[in-house]
């Protein structure tokens, strides 16, 4: 049977939780073994995620809390990140990479997270918020899979 | 994030060390490119070699940088940026904004030319 493991954490919409759900994946990661490059690759999209969700989404209140879920089957990992923002729409969301943008302070995690991560959805819920769900299949060398 | 400055000629040159993420050092780091524009250094160059971590905040401060120090008829420059970093900036066309070298003297001596 392959492996599973779940956590799950909400903590209120504050810098120092960015640093610690990235924390947790890297040492999730760490423990299964998965190549050095992709686990710091995977993290960043994860940190771009929460800070999405806490910055953008939340605003910074306290108030707002996020929901993090970080789940393993076999080698493969899905992230869930709720927020209790307003939503947005991704399709609104400009393109990172076009001449007007380039300059631009923000905009760039949608960017990273989609490019780290093999399928990444999100999802306006009710009441408010939006949730992102991102998989990601492992590269576990094969001595170290369970 | 720390940032340590240091005078090259006309050359401000930052050492930026450790994590430049999300957070209040970000803020102490474009206070201090201020401080160096009204110092009247308009030639930035950040020494990226002791960075360990970069995010799309870190990125846009940079960015923020880049344009405050424009603005001012000044440029700014990377060096000894680690091959993730770099990655990171080259994927959202950011080198093509930032002349980035890969040993200081080499760095200073282009903003002579320029």
């Amino acid at each position: 049977m392959s492996k599973h493991e779940l956590i799950r954490m909400r903590f209120s919409s504050e810098v120092l939780f960015i640093d610690i759900a990235q924390e947790v994946v890297q040492k999730v990661l760490e423990n299964l073994k998965v190549l050095e490059d992709e686990i710091f690759w995977v993290c960043l999209a994860v940190r771009e995620a929460v800070i999405n969700a806490v910055k953008h989404g939340n605003n910074f209140d306290s108030d707002k809390y996020v929901e993090f879920v970080v789940e393993i089957r076999g080698e493969q990992l899905r992230i869930e990140v709720m927020d209790e923002g307003a939503g947005f729409n991704i399709d609104d969301v400009p393109d990172p990479l076009s001449d007007e943008n380039i300059l631009k302070p923000s905009g760039r995690g949608i960017f990273y997270i989609r490019s780290f991560m093999d399928n990444v959805d999100y999802e306006v819920i009710q009441p408010a918020g939006t949730r992102l769900v991102m998989l990601k299949k492992l590269t576990i060398p094969a001595g170290e899979r369970a | 994030m720390n940032v340590n400055v240091r005078k090259v000629e006309q050359v401000a040159i930052l050492d930026l060390t450790g994590r430049v993420v999300i957070g209040e050092a970000l803020y102490d780091f474009r206070n201090t490119v201020r401080d160096m524009l009204n110092e009247g250094f308009t030639q930035i160059l950040l020494n990226m070699e002791n960075v360990t971590y970069l995010d799309s905040s870190g990125i846009g401060e940079l960015v923020n940088c880049y344009t405050l120090v424009s603005t001012q008829g000044g440029a700014v420059k990377l060096v000894k940026a680690a091959e993730k970093i770099g990655s990171l900036l080259q994927m959202t066309k950011l080198l093509t904004v930032f002349e980035s070298y890969k040993n200081e003297r080499e760095a200073i001596a282009s903003f002579v030319k320029s």
